[in-house]
């Protein structure tokens, strides 16, 4: 298919790269509003409730959008035995490199405890699961490795777009002792994208991450 | 009084920090990162070393209070020490991060100025949530480079389009 570019100013590329910022934007908006919240409201889980929800509804709009670019990156069957295989070796390597990089980080920052606030407000441990462990991975994986990712792909190399997606992914999170680790993460996310051309893969290794996670702070808090 | 000998000191060591830069031959940039560093650095080394001084006179179970908040003594001392490295590494870690995205911008512009602008923009933001007192700071130095970012990267994507265009003439 020939592409027909009116001129060669920049328009074209900026059109697709501004559906990136744009949802970029809003995402960071729900974060900040997120964090300003926490600074100066109470903290409770419910501000947490509502930014997943923003959220949800944002990727949901941004990936109809491009519907039919990302339904053949939701098939099970495209991931084979190997690409599962991949899923846990990378898995196991993120467990590794995380373990190493906090114990070096509590050197420098506060430990992040993300069960903190549902314990201080009294919300059970499945909701805690439910917005930490399952809707942020299958929003992110949706917005990040999914549409972000497939209009990078249309303006730049595909090596380029997992960078700059996993750097937008580790900016999102909005906390410096955490840019460097999610990165990485953000990086063999995209990477295990690429590999299987599926986001299930993904969507599982940050699930089961994230719920490492929680699980982790369970056991050594009690 | 005190305010305009602490002004007098941080101009002082901006001098001083200008004159090493000056004497190791370094370019623009090495005498603007000695100098802000050699400037606000020791301040902020001082002020972590007046807190630890202080808190020194405490008992390390004893409890303080600190703006309306209360504090273990053992545990204030432990996070003023964390706020010490972090006072360095924060800033010197997204300095390293811009380096590395002006390395990167002279292989890949666009994927650079956009990690560039989006990095910028949060790290003000967050700030601003944490401290709203920074958000005027040096409110024309932070336009003049979300401006210098923009450019840039509009200046990038432009180039990426007569690259394709003056590589398949059919497109243009």
């Amino acid at each position: 298919m020939t592409r027909r570019y009116r001129a060669a100013d920049g328009s074209e590329s900026w059109l697709v790269l501004r559906g990136v910022l744009v949802l970029f934007g809003l995402l960071l908006l729900s974060n900040v509003a997120l964090a300003t919240w926490s600074v100066y409201g109470d903290a409770s889980p419910w501000a947490e409730v509502a930014m997943v929800v923003f959220d949800a509804v944002v990727v949901g709009g941004f990936a109809l959008a491009i519907r039919g670019s990302l339904a053949p990156l939701l098939q099970v069957r495209t991931v084979g035995v190997r690409g599962w295989a991949w899923t846990g070796g990378l898995f196991a390597a993120l467990y590794l490199f995380m373990w190493g990089y906090m114990a070096l980080a509590v050197l420098m920052f506060d430990e992040i405890r993300m069960l903190a606030d549902y314990r201080e407000h009294g919300w059970p441990l499945w909701s805690a699961l439910v917005l930490i462990a399952i809707t942020p991975p299958l929003i992110e994986e949706l917005g990040f490795r999914g549409y972000i990712f497939d209009r990078l792909t249309r303006i730049m190399p595909a090596r380029d777009a997992n960078i700059l997606q996993a750097a937008l992914f580790s900016i999102l999170h909005c906390s410096v002792p955490i840019l460097p680790s999610h990165f990485v993460m953000g990086l063999a996310f995209g990477w295990l994208r690429l590999r299987t051309k599926s986001l299930i893969p993904g969507i599982v290794l940050h699930a089961a991450w994230n719920a490492a996670v929680v699980l982790e702070e369970l056991a050594r808090d009690g | 009084m005190l305010q305009v000998l602490e002004f007098l000191a941080v101009i002082a060591a901006a001098i001083f920090g200008l004159l090493l830069a000056r004497s190791k031959q370094m370019d623009v940039v090495g005498v603007v990162c000695v100098t802000f560093i050699v400037a606000f650095g020791g301040g902020t080394l001082r002020d972590v070393d007046k807190a630890l001084t202080h808190l020194a006179s405490f008992a390390p179970d004893e409890r303080v209070e600190v703006e309306g908040k209360e504090y273990v003594v053992a545990e204030l001392r432990a996070q003023v020490e964390r706020e010490r490295v972090q006072g360095f590494a924060v800033p010197i870690g997204l300095g390293a991060v811009f380096f590395g995205l002006f390395v990167w911008a002279r292989r890949a512009a666009v994927p650079a100025l956009t990690t560039a602008l989006l990095l910028f923009v949060t790290v003000h933001a967050v700030e601003a949530v944490i401290d709203p007192t920074t958000l005027p700071r040096g409110l024309f130095l932070k336009i003049f480079f979300l401006v210098g970012l923009v450019a840039g990267l509009k200046a990038a994507l432009a180039q990426r389009e007569a690259v394709l265009a003056a590589a398949d003439p059919a497109l243009t």
